[in-house]
């Protein structure tokens, strides 16, 4: 199912459709914070990648909500969902699916029947997902950049929208498998889900300990017609050259040979990276740009959103050094280093 | 295309506050660098040297003017750098500063587009832009104020001028700078020096009797060496060696002066100054410019007398009398060669008879015979024969001229006439007559010409002398100083620095040389003393010197110490030469010396000896008041 083209011919259909737009990701966000308290700015961060059609590497000590967010994400959009568990014995045929011999409905024969596996759903929730083999997690490539699985010589498109929110533990490392760059590069974005708060956490205790499940109250709110219908919209955001040239500024100053490095001063970075981030970093980054333009009701990306979305866009596309590691030196803070030493004007 | 007129309007005002801004920041840091470079020149100039200002004092401020013009110039670049700031970048400036979310820049962007989103993005900009607050919220946002730290360029250049006209120099680096100056002066004394000698031969070469007479007296006009040549590599060596060339020149023309030409021309004008001019009558002219020396005069009137004894108009009395006074003027002519005054003077001077001088050949051999003269008396006594003999020379040429127009003037009559008719027969007796007569008067006229070429060579070789002296005194110093000293010796040009050394002032002082007998070392100073100098023998006695030593070895003991480790011999030397004398003196002279007499006290004592010593004949240094002035 596919949405039809959006066409918008005047400013006031234009005004409209951003405050539909921001009137559904409100209605959205409050449904989510119905089960999840807290981490406003983690639940904001995917549903940017939502309406950004992007995955999300969810990525934090266990207990904080990550398995909660997702399937109450599911929930509130309407979505099938499906959550795996990675572990290291997970097959490739566990996510995708597989061929099975069944009885011919006909009679008198068999025939092979392919059994999806849970990439099938609109809403993927792959969690500890650097908990299985290289092997399983390349099981995801495909669907996650083409939206579509090929088994057994037969390629089956998955039903859009199609969202992976992976999580990942950053603290129990052993015996796992660090996700492949080409995998990283896949996501949208690596969201770092923090600690709650105190008085979050209170709530949490709260609503968890009581006599009524919070998470049974979800209604679906949007569907994936209108999911679709806000992605559309988001592509439409204006995004001024200078504007994007900032974005782009901001993807090569993330590489150790970026131009205008000794210009504004990246030079000191330069053995902190080994390799910076893709072209499909850039391209997230405008793209989230223009949702976190569309959710603050504005019509254009500016170099703000820009900037504030540059460490969830990159953080997980640039490798550091040796050094950058030793020191302690973390990609968010060669990122924010990027943002401050780069200059949002306009650039001869 | 939207019309953009709110956002331009905004976009140029802060496109003005922009501008303004950063003049304000580049004027402050060029301030800032000026100031600092200022001082750092200063501090430099005053710690280490002045070596690295490239134009001495003045250095400090050409540099500080540079780096203010280099500053200038980068805030005029950056000026019309941000006056050509496209429009969009000026918006998105202010987008940054305002925190606008782009929505001007965005507007600027896309206000060629027509989409709805575009549209919509220009609608936000131009909204933005008619706020009422925006105005104000951009005054805030683009400030234009004094920069930070105007201040401190201002008072970087205070100190710097305090530093460099109140704080003296340190003693770092001057040796640099002792070297710069001392090649300094050495390049301005080679100068002097070449300008010194460059003149002195270009008054001599505009000399050419002067030329040739240093020429034929052996020593060549041009002063040997440059003394501004390389191998001098101190100005003192070339100072030294300019006045050595210009003492040696000196030294040359002062053998000139007082060589045979000289002597010839004294003689000539002793002899000539004998005459005693008539009181009236047609020679009185010529014979007053002779006792005058006059030559040029005498030559003059020399002519018009030929003309008048030739006159055939002449009446026989003025005739007469004209030949009266020729013969007259004849005899005294000859009288005064025969005089021979100053060859006379000078055998006198070197103990030989005076009256040798009126026999040329016996003065001669009498003086190559005497044994008392030393070689260069001898060759001086020789030079003044000579001299003698041409000046006598020239007297009898006067004398026979002066005869001949006296012959002519007594048969001036009849011999005109006479001359006349055998000049139209063709007779030779007239002929003969006049052709003697005026080869006699071109005989005088030839010495005349002489003499007044020998006065004005003396007088050029005294002014080259004079130019010598001045430049001996000047030593070699710089042009500017030379300037220096004869606008303060304005007054006293005459005494130091003009050319009339010699002339008669009304006190009676006359410059006379005297034969001096120099040590050959340069000359380093020259007074004219008005008086005659003492000469001649010592009378004191024996006993009167020994108490005046011991009298002026105390005074001179009191006005000049004595070092401590001398002041006992001293007392000792000076104390026993009283008891040696008066022990010498009260004793004949024994021929035995005194065994008891220190060694020192043998110089001493020696002259004890020498005044009752008869003299040695008239050529003793003490009888020689050439020596004697020595």
């Amino acid at each position: 199912m596919t949405a039809a083209p959006l066409q918008l011919q005047s400013v006031a259909e234009v005004r409209a459709a951003c405050a539909d737009f921001r009137s559904v990701a409100d209605r959205l966000r409050t449904e989510i914070g119905r089960v999840l308290v807290g981490q406003d700015e983690v639940v904001n961060q995917v549903l940017i990648a939502l309406f950004a059609n992007g995955h999300v590497l969810l990525e934090g000590v266990p207990g904080l909500g990550k398995t909660l967010l997702v399937r109450t994400l599911g929930r509130a959009l309407g979505l099938s969902f499906s959550r795996i568990q990675f572990t290291p014995d997970l097959m490739p045929a566990d996510i995708l699916g597989t061929q099975i011999v069944v009885e011919s409905q006909s009679g008198g024969g068999r025939e092979m029947q392919f059994r999806p596996g849970p990439i099938f759903a609109q809403i993927l929730l792959a969690d500890e997902v650097n908990r299985a083999s290289p092997k399983s997690q390349s099981a995801l490539l495909e669907a996650m950049q083409e939206r579509s699985v090929t088994i057994g010589g037969e390629t089956r498109t998955l039903e859009r929208p199609f969202l992976v929110l992976a999580t990942q533990n950053p603290i129990e490392q052993e015996g796992t498998y660090p996700l492949p760059e080409a995998q990283l590069d896949r996501f949208l974005f690596k969201v770092i889900v923090p600690y709650v708060e105190r008085t979050d956490l209170a709530k949490i205790v709260e609503r968890t300990t009581g006599r009524v499940q919070h998470e049974e109250q979800v209604t679906p709110v949007l569907s994936a017609a209108q999911i679709e219908g806000a992605q559309q919209l988001a592509r439409l955001v204006l995004a001024a050259p200078h504007v994007q040239d900032y974005a782009v500024r901001i993807v090569l100053a993330s590489h150790p040979t970026g131009g205008g490095r000794e210009r504004w001063g990246l030079a000191e970075l330069d053995r902190m990276i080994v390799a910076g981030s893709s072209p499909r970093g850039a391209q997230s980054l405008l793209m989230a740009a223009k949702v976190r333009a569309l959710l603050a009701g504005r019509c254009a990306v500016s170099t703000q959103d820009i900037a504030a979305l540059a460490p969830a866009s990159l953080r997980h596309r640039i490798a550091r050094s040796f050094e950058a590691e030793a020191v302690g030196m973390t990609c968010d803070a060669i990122i924010q280093e990027i943002v401050r030493l780069v200059p949002a004007e306009l650039q001869p | 295309m939207t019309e953009l007129t709110p956002i331009q309007s905004v976009v140029a005002r802060a496109r003005r506050r922009i501008v303004l801004g950063a003049l304000s920041v580049a004027l402050g840091e060029s301030l800032l660098w000026t100031g600092v470079s200022i001082a750092v020149i200063a501090i430099g100039a005053k710690v280490i040297a002045r070596w690295w200002t490239p134009a001495g004092d003045r250095g400090v401020w050409f540099l500080g003017v540079i780096v203010g013009a280099l500053a200038a110039l980068a805030m005029w670049h950056y000026f019309t750098r941000m006056t050509r700031m496209p429009d969009v970048a000026v918006a998105s400036v202010i987008d940054v500063r305002m925190k606008l979310h782009d929505r001007l820049s965005t507007a600027v962007a896309v206000a060629e587009r027509t989409d709805a989103f575009a549209r919509a993005a220009v609608e936000d900009g131009i909204r933005i832009a008619t706020d009422k607050r925006m105005q104000e919220a951009l005054a805030r946002a683009i400030p234009i104020a004094a920069p930070r730290r105007w201040w401190a360029g201002p008072t970087l250049t205070a100190i710097a001028c305090a530093i460099w006209w109140f704080v003296p120099g340190l003693s770092m680096g001057h040796a640099a700078q002792d070297l710069t100056k001392s090649e300094t002066e050495l390049q301005s004394a080679r100068e002097a020096a070449r300008m010194q000698i460059d003149s002195l031969q270009a008054q001599i070469e505009s000399k050419p009797e002067l030329s040739q007479a240093l020429a034929d007296a052996g020593s060549d006009k041009k002063l040997s060496g440059d003394p501004s040549e390389e191998k001098l590599k101190s100005a003192d060596d070339v100072r030294r060696e300019t006045t050595r060339q210009v003492n040696d020149l000196s030294k040359r023309l002062d053998d000139l002066l007082q060589g045979e030409k000289a002597q010839q021309l004294e003689a000539m004008k002793e002899a000539l100054g004998r005459i005693e001019p008539t009181k009236a009558g047609p020679l009185k002219k010529l014979a007053e410019a002779l006792k005058r020396g006059d030559a040029q005069r005498a030559k003059s009137e020399l002519a018009d007398l030929q003309k008048q004894v030739k006159d055939a108009t002449m009446d026989e009395q003025s005739r007469a009398e004209l030949a009266a006074q020729l013969s007259e003027l004849a005899k005294q002519l000859k009288e005064g060669a025969e005089a021979n005054d100053a060859l006379k003077k000078a055998l006198e001077n070197a103990g030989l008879d005076g009256d040798l001088a009126k026999n040329p050949a016996a003065a001669k051999a009498a003086v190559e015979a005497a044994k008392n003269l030393n070689e260069e008396q001898v060759q001086a006594l020789k030079q003044a024969l000579q001299a003698q003999a041409k000046s006598n020379e020239s007297m009898d040429k006067l004398a026979r001229a002066c005869e001949s127009m006296c012959s002519q003037c007594k048969n001036g009559g009849a011999k005109a006439g006479k001359s006349q008719s055998k000049a139209s027969q063709g007779g030779e007796g007239g002929k003969s007559s006049d052709e003697t007569g005026e080869g006699d008067a071109g005989l005088a006229s030839d010495a005349l010409s002489e003499m007044e070429m020998l006065n004005e060579l003396m007088k050029d070789a005294e002014s080259a002398r004079s130019q010598c002296q001045k430049s001996s005194c000047s030593g070699g110093a710089t042009p500017s100083d030379q300037s220096g000293r004869s606008s303060m010796n304005a007054n006293r040009a005459q005494g130091q620095g003009g050319q009339r050394t010699k002339e008669q002032t009304a006190t009676g002082t006359r410059a006379r040389k005297e034969k001096v007998e120099s040590t050959g070392g340069d000359v380093i100073a020259r007074q004219l003393v008005e008086a005659p100098p003492v000469v001649g023998e010592s009378r004191a006695t024996l006993q009167q010197l020994s108490g005046d030593i011991g009298t002026g070895s105390e005074e001179g003991t009191e006005e000049d110490p004595v070092p401590a480790n001398l002041r006992e011999v001293h007392k000792h030397y000076f104390g026993d030469l009283k008891k040696k004398i008066d022990a010498k003196t009260a004793q004949p002279v024994a021929p035995a010396s005194d065994p008891s007499a220190s060694p020192a006290a043998q110089p001493a004592a020696q002259p004890a000896v020498e005044p009752s010593t008869p003299a040695a004949g008239n050529a003793s240094p003490a009888t020689n008041p050439a020596r004697a002035n020595a």
